[in-house]
């Protein structure tokens, strides 16, 4: 028989582990409901694959010596790696910003937004578990897939891959994906007032993939472009992942901004980017939230 | 009764809804609905207190100001004690609802997966959790459904295991809209007992429903609600005391098709105090003229008037008052009216 109704809320505290408790339960369940929708994400595995075969055919097709050209510009010696890394980045962010973007939008469709506002976790604490999980899911999946693109395009890769370098790609990729996920949460947020999803995020993929810089050096983007592209995270990932395993300039470098060879200040500027995105969806989230409850609530859609 | 067992104070409560009327493509006007005007209530820790009024009244707002997801416009809210805005995280660890009925839980995790969910969302530790989840599944008899999808469930027990999520805090006070409202008779009369059973074990409950009889059968205190305003409250009784005068007959007629236009001459019989007329959304059921009389000879004139206009009567029967009844008298209107048409919509 449980304790009577005064002792069981003693038993109550909230404190660092109670929020553990709570990010390692929101893992649980996310990872309960992805269960259901496993095959959804081989897409995830496939579409950097197909995606990189485009440009590939494209390249030979224009001249049977693109490589050289694109050497030139990008200062990759291996194009067939460089676009691989630039699908599968580009596919991990379109899987953030969809996981993201939508998740409000969707707990709000299902009715259970307001079952979760309701409760006495702070936003902080649901968003860290959603982003704990949708990092590992999207990562693990791109882990795959890059693999699998490398091992298809460019098997001589791994001759000169060391652990290191992987470990060093793997902490740029988290970074740049927290800040993808502050980005993407501000994006959601705006999806609640606007309650438009599909063609809102469907334009952003396109323009993202765009501005990043997927098959192609930033440096041959218009400059207002260029501009827009540095407050992108998905960008510098992208950039210091290819500068780690394919040893092209890093993002300064390749903008002229700054002339050097050490990937360390991007370093820095990611970090800044993933504490800039993460407070200002925080932010956002809350500023919608609370002029929701100002208005109709969180149930009208 | 004293102030320490007051558990919910509202003091002139207001939420006004903005709205725009659209005149052009380019062109809006902003207005305002007034979804709660005033409202004032007190409710007594241990009670079954339940909000009657029609739909679009303003019961789902008030129910969401009170449990922290909607804000006011103005006016005061205190749960135990506490500001439900400024110590809004502090109310919601003693306080559950079902508000959207079976909707209110994820589909594609088991029962069980919900409430271990839920659970820890209360900051309640694993082993208790576990507890509370044995406890629930006995006392709603859910044995063999918890460890399911939830999507697989009948409708009566989706809302049976969105009810077991609200009790999973065991919660000072839960919060109840139309919980019935969509449930077959039988279910909905398994969902009556299980809330009574809940307040048997000290759990104060604050109910919505338009439905009278759910309102008369449970509660211990109404307050009725209608366009945004508390307009009578009571016990169950003290309310058909108040507004039923004993002489009144109460009759309820079944016709064979609506008479709206004829409703104003019933109206002016002098021995009819009221008149209001249900029409059913499910087309194969017939109209009903609920008609309150000061005397028999009423009972005459109004089937004259149905003559008159080759309206037949299908069935008649004079009745107990009922709350319904209350409400009739009060507004003039029968409770399963909709007022959220007539107000612009929420």
């Amino acid at each position: 028989m449980l304790a009577s109704k005064k002792d069981f809320f003693v038993k109550r505290k909230k404190n660092i582990r109670g929020e553990l408790t709570i990010v390692s339960s929101i893992f649980k369940q996310q990872f309960a409901i992805f269960k259901a929708y496993w095959a959804a994400y081989i897409i995830f595995i496939l579409l950097p694959i197909v995606f990189t075969l485009v440009p590939i055919l494209i390249g030979r097709s224009i001249s049977p010596n693109y490589e050289k050209n694109f050497e030139s510009v990008t200062g990759a010696s291996n194009a067939e790696a460089y676009m691989v890394l630039g699908s599968v980045v580009w596919v991990l962010v379109i899987g953030i910003l969809w996981d993201f973007s939508t998740f409000l939008r969707e707990e709000q469709l299902a009715g259970t937004l307001e079952s979760l506002m309701m409760t006495p976790v702070s936003r902080f604490t649901l968003a860290i578990g959603r982003a704990v999980f949708s990092t590992t899911i999207n990562l693990f999946f791109s882990l795959i897939s890059v693999t699998l693109g490398l091992a298809i395009y460019s098997p001589e890769i791994f001759t000169s891959l060391t652990i290191l370098k992987v470990l060093l790609s793997l902490i740029v990729l988290v970074i740049s994906t927290i800040a993808m996920i502050g980005l993407s949460l501000v994006i959601g947020s705006l999806v609640i007032v606007s309650k438009e999803i599909e063609s809102i995020i469907n334009a952003l993929q396109w323009i993202f993939g765009t501005i990043m810089g997927v098959f192609f050096s930033i440096s041959l983007l218009p400059w207002p472009i260029r501009i827009f592209s540095l407050f992108f995270p998905g960008t510098w990932g992208l950039n210091d992942v290819r500068t780690i395993m394919l040893s092209t300039p890093p993002m300064l470098a390749v903008l002229g901004i700054i002339p050097h060879d050490s990937v360390i200040i991007d370093f820095v500027i990611i970090i800044i980017l993933g504490i800039v995105w993460s407070v200002g969806g925080l932010k956002t989230f809350s500023w919608v939230v609370e002029s929701t409850k100002k208005k109709e609530g969180l149930s009208k859609y | 009764m004293e102030q320490r067992d007051l558990v919910i104070e509202v003091n002139d409560l207001r939420k006004y809804y903005p709205s725009k009327e659209r005149k052009s493509l380019f062109k809006s006007v902003k207005k305002e609905v007034k979804a709660l005007n005033g409202v004032e209530l007190k409710v007594n820790q241990g009670e079954i207190y339940t909000l009657l009024g029609p739909n679009g009244a303003g019961k789902t707002t008030l129910i969401k100001i009170l449990t922290t997801l909607l804000h006011p416009s103005s006016g005061k809210v205190k749960i135990l004690g506490m500001d439900v805005i400024k110590q809004a995280k502090d109310v919601r660890m003693h306080i559950n609802a079902m508000l959207m009925g079976e909707r209110s839980v994820y589909w594609k995790l088991s029962g069980r997966q919900n409430l271990e969910f839920f659970g820890a969302l209360y900051y309640i530790p694993k082993r208790e959790v576990e507890e509370r989840i044995d406890f629930l599944i006995k006392e709603l008899r859910i044995e063999d459904i918890i460890d399911r999808p939830v999507e697989s469930y009948s409708s009566g027990q989706k809302y049976k295991i969105s009810f077991a999520k609200a009790l999973i805090n065991d919660p000072e006070i839960l919060f109840l809209d139309e919980p019935t409202a969509t449930l077959d008779p039988r279910s909905a009369r398994e969902m009556r007992e299980l809330i009574k059973k809940v307040n048997e074990q000290g759990t104060t409950i604050f109910l919505t429903t338009h439905n009278m009889m759910e309102a008369d059968e449970m509660s211990h205190y109404i307050s009725i609600l209608d366009y945004g305003q508390i307009i009578a409250e009571g016990t169950p009784q003290s309310l058909k005391d108040q507004f039923i005068e004993d002489e009144t007959i109460h009759v309820e007629i079944k016709i064979d098709r609506p008479i709206n236009g004829h409703l104003k001459e019933i109206e002016t019989i002098p021995t009819v105090v009221k008149v209001a007329q249900h029409i059913p959304s499910n087309a194969k059921e017939f109209p009903v003229l609920s008609v309150i009389l000061n005397d028999d000879n009423g009972i005459i004139d109004t089937l004259r008037v149905l003559q008159k206009y080759k309206v037949k009567v299908i069935a008649m029967r004079t009745k107990q008052p009922t709350l319904e009844d209350v409400f009739l008298s009060l507004t003039g209107r029968r409770l399963d009216e909709d007022t959220s048409l007539k107000r612009g919509g929420k």
